[in-house]
This record gives C-alpha cells, sequence and structure tokens, in this order.
C-alpha cells in the first residue's frame, strides 16, 4: 500500500517538526535571556 | 564587571552542547535502524513504522508528568525554587511530546482503522493528560507570585498524577463495556530493540530539552531577582559601580 | 484545637456562605435558570425523537449539572475576597482545613439544592423514570460529592488570579473525566435500564473516586492556602 507511506511520512514528519520546533524555541528563550543579562549588566 | 551571572552560571555550557549534539545523533541513528531494520508486520503492513515516533513520544510524556510531580513533592518538601524550574521545564517539554503523541496517534488510526480519532484508552487517557499539563501551564501563566506559583503547582501536579492511573483504568473499563475495536496489543520480539534503542533516545533529547529549558529559567530568574534587589536597594549601586 | 472544634469551625463557615447565599439569592437563581436552559438546549440539539432523548439524557443531565457547578465555586472565594475577608479569616487559629471543609459543605448544599429542582425538571423534558429506584439519587449524590470536593479544591486557586472564570473549568474538567464516565454509565444503566449488572461496578469507582479525592484534596489545601 503506497500510501500508508504518507502516512508515515505525516507521523515523522509531525514529531521531527516537535523536536526542531521546540530547539528552535529554546534558542530565542536563551537569545532572550543573553540580551536580559547584557541589559541588567549595562544598568 | 562581564555577566557574572552568565559566567557562573551559563547557559550553555560545553558539556551540555556536546550531549544535545550526542542526543540528536543517537536519535537519527536509532530512528534510521529502527525504520530500517524492521520487518512490515503482519497486520499493520509498513505502518509499524510510526511506532518508533509515537510510541517513545507517549512514554516522554508519561515520564514528563512524573517527573512534574516528583520536583513538586520536592519543592513542598525542600522549598527550593529550583525544583519548581525543574518542574515548569519538564511540564513545557512534556506537553510538547503529548500534543506530538496525539497527533501521530491520530495519523495512525486513520489508515488502520479508517478514523481519525479512536475512543481507545490510551488515546483518550493521552488526550487528558495533554489537558492536564495545559492546565498546569496555563494555572502557571496566570499566577505572578513565584513562591504561591510554586506551591500551586506542586499540588496540581499531584492531584494531577494520582488522576492519570484513574483515568486510564475508567476509560479502559467503559472502552470494554461499549466493546469496540481493539488496540494492537503485543509486540513482535522484532521490533523490541528497535523500540529500546529509540526510547532511550528519546529519553536523552528529553533531558537535553528539560535541562536547557531549566537553565534559561534560572538565569531568567536570577537577573530579575538582581534588578528588584537593585530596585529596593539604589544606594548600594552607586558603591557596586 | 480538638477535632470537634474543627467541625465546628468548618460548620460555622459552611453555615456562614449559606447565610450569604440565602440572603440575596442572586447567585442561586441565575445558576438554577442557566442550568434549565442548558437542559432545554440539548432537548433542541438532540430532539424531537423521544428515545434518542432518552439514550442521551443521562450525559445530558451530568454535563448540566458540571456547567452549573462550575459557574458557582469561584463564587464561593469571590465573596472572601471582596472584603479582604480570606486573610482574616486565615489569621484565625486552628488548622486551615476546617475551612476547605467549611466550603465545600456549603458547595454542595447549593449543588444539591439546585439539582433538587433541576433533575425533576429533566425527568419531564427527556421523560425519565425517576421514580424507579433510589440507586440513582445514590449515584447523583455521590458524583456530586466527587465533583464539588474537586471543584472547591480548585477553586481555591482559581478564584485567586485572572481569568479565574475560563481557568477553572480548564483544570477542572480534565480531572473529573472518570467521574464524568463512571457517573453517566451508572446513570444509564439505573434510568434507561439497560446492563443492570454494570451500575454497581461504576458505583464503586465513583466511591473510590470521591474517596481518594477527598484525602488528596484535604492534604494538599494545606499547600494551596498557605501565605
Amino acid at each position: 500500500m503506497p500510501e500508508n507511506w504518507l502516512y508515515i511520512a505525516a507521523a515523522y514528519g509531525v514529531v521531527w517538526s516537535a523536536i526542531i520546533g521546540y530547539r528552535l524555541f529554546l534558542g530565542a528563550r536563551r537569545r532572550e535571556a543573553r540580551e536580559l543579562v547584557r541589559k541588567e549588566v549595562e544598568l | 564587571m562581564n555577566a557574572s551571572i552568565e559566567r557562573d552560571y551559563p547557559l550553555t555550557p560545553r558539556w551540555l552542547t556536546l550531549f544535545g549534539w550526542g542526543a540528536l545523533a543517537f536519535l537519527l541513528l536509532s530512528q534510521v535502524l529502527g525504520v530500517l531494520t524492521s520487518p512490515p508486520d503482519r497486520d499493520m503492513g509498513d505502518l509499524q513504522k510510526i511506532m518508533y515516533v509515537h510510541v517513545p513520544s507517549a512514554f516522554m510524556s508519561l515520564i514528563g508528568y512524573a517527573v512534574i510531580f516528583v520536583f513538586g513533592i520536592l519543592y513542598l518538601v525542600k522549598r527550593d525554587l529550583r525544583y519548581d524550574l525543574l518542574a515548569a521545564s519538564a511540564a513545557q517539554v512534556g506537553a510538547v511530546f503529548a500534543a506530538a503523541t496525539l497527533v501521530t496517534g491520530s495519523i495512525w488510526a486513520r489508515p488502520t482503522w479508517n478514523v481519525w480519532w479512536t475512543w481507545d484508552a490510551r488515546l483518550t487517557s493521552m488526550a487528558v493528560l495533554f489537558l492536564m499539563y495545559v492546565g498546569y501551564l496555563v494555572l502557571r501563566a496566570f499566577t505572578e507570585d513565584e513562591i504561591r506559583r510554586a506551591r500551586w503547582s506542586a499540588a496540581i501536579a499531584g492531584l494531577g498524577f494520582i488522576n492519570s492511573g484513574i483515568v486510564y483504568m475508567s476509560v479502559k473499563w467503559w472502552r470494554t463495556i461499549h466493546q469496540m475495536q481493539s488496540t494492537p496489543g503485543t509486540i513482535d520480539p522484532a521490533y523490541v530493540r528497535g523500540f529500546r534503542m529509540n526510547i532511550i533516545a528519546f529519553l536523552f533529547v528529553f533531558a537535553y530539552f528539560v535541562i536547557s529549558r531549566y537553565r534559561v529559567a534560572r538565569v531568567v530568574r536570577d537577573v530579575e531577582a538582581r534588578i528588584e534587589e537593585r530596585a529596593l536597594a539604589p544606594n548600594a549601586e552607586n558603591v557596586h559601580a | 484545637m480538638s477535632l470537634s472544634s474543627e467541625f465546628a469551625r468548618a460548620r460555622a463557615i459552611a453555615w456562614k456562605d449559606l447565610t450569604a447565599e440565602r440572603r440575596t439569592k442572586a447567585n442561586f437563581n441565575a445558576v438554577l435558570f442557566f442550568t434549565a436552559l442548558i437542559l432545554l438546549l440539548f432537548g433542541f440539539a438532540l430532539g424531537p425523537d423521544q428515545q434518542a432523548l432518552r439514550e442521551a439524557a443521562a450525559g445530558v443531565l451530568w454535563l448540566t449539572v458540571l456547567f452549573g457547578g462550575v459557574l458557582s465555586f469561584n463564587r464561593s472565594y469571590e465573596m472572601e475576597l471582596e472584603g479582604g475577608a480570606l486573610e482574616a479569616l486565615l489569621l484565625y487559629p486552628g488548622d486551615r482545613r476546617a475551612l476547605f471543609v467549611g466550603k465545600l459543605i456549603a458547595n454542595l448544599a447549593f449543588l444539591v439544592l439546585i439539582e433538587v429542582i433541576l433533575v425533576p425538571v429533566a425527568a419531564i423534558l427527556y421523560d425519565l423514570p425517576l421514580l424507579s429506584g433510589g440507586g440513582f439519587f445514590g449515584v447523583l449524590l455521590l458524583g456530586t460529592i466527587g465533583f464539588v470536593t474537586l471543584g472547591t479544591f480548585y477553586a481555591a486557586m482559581a478564584s485567586r488570579v485572572r481569568a479565574r472564570e475560563v481557568l477553572l473549568p480548564l483544570l477542572l474538567f480534565p480531572m473529573l473525566v472518570p467521574l464524568l464516565l463512571s457517573a453517566v454509565e451508572a446513570t444509564k444503566s439505573l434510568l434507561v435500564g439497560n446492563l443492570m449488572g454494570d451500575a454497581s461496578s461504576w458505583v464503586r469507582l465513583l466511591v473510590v473516586f470521591d474517596v481518594i479525592f477527598l484525602v488528596a484534596t484535604f492534604f494538599a489545601f494545606e499547600y494551596v492556602i498557605e501565605e
């Protein structure tokens, strides 16, 4: 059943996007935290 | 005079970066091995391969709630806000995996049972677990006082943890009475190795995310505490400068 | 403090809440009409086939109770917050859990009174054989106890933050899934009469749920209320 591969690809796509997405979110939070630290030092 | 918080407590110490890359490499290896080495299942055919993302995600969401529960209890015993931040980090990551579990479960249900949703005990309990994660995170977002937030979160996590078992049992019971389609129960031993590897790989990724999130939360909290401290004692700042 | 004096404190708080409620009646009447309205709306959504309505009645009745209850729990703490009375109550000596027990009793009385009027209305609208046995009233009481226990507990938090109207159901309803399942199934088998044997096992689950969460919330309340 070739259309099964569509479902398999979708499932892997969802989980990998979740993992990559969370990593990007984490990166954004890190940048914010660094910015906060930098501002605090300047004060 | 450089960022002393970042120096004392770096967001990304070298070991964490290495651990992150290692977890990613191991995850890639486990996924590829799982997909390539698994023979097509007798009933499900190639669809069985979805299990290498679906089941580990489900495991992570269960472990995630157990982690919240344990750190919640630790907070209540030790009254150290670091445990609360750890619990909150685990909640965020666990919620992401719970959502991924729901979506992949739905994707799996469609070709297997020809429906997008099945009121199966596991999938339904996972939906409830996801909502309990959401409730936990929303309550945190709306509670400003950090001590109060920590206490309340711990209380909610405790009740939620007790409830998750009761939910699963009751839904299973409900389903047996209504006799709808059954879930694939046993796992062929040929798949076990791929499963174990993937679950360990997901655990590494989970740990990397929770530790990283926790370090960000802790740095932000430390900076905010310092700003507050300075606002309360404006004279001390001049001496410091 | 002795156990009997703690009971007296809980009773005093319950009495105070119920008296305040009786004086105004505004909240009681509003919740009552709201639940009656929901019953009617479900009838429009699911009816007019008499048989289909009877099949759905157990679920509709319990959802109506849940929607009505969730509106009234926050109220029991808001009364205290308005005049800073909660802080004053917390200053009194003795176990703070008496406050929880008192609120629980008041909320239970409130909801049972709503049900006393609501259930006959549901029986008329959905053609239910209410008088076929006392078992149904037992199920109603057991389900309400579990619901009010968790509702009173979560409202202690939800009533003190922004967006309390949406936060309480968001926290409370996922916790109530086992209660809803067992209450609906037990009610269904008692009222519509299918699978009579099932009711007793669902009732047992209700009892277990009630006991577990009465104990758990009683001990966890300490952490919710301490300031």
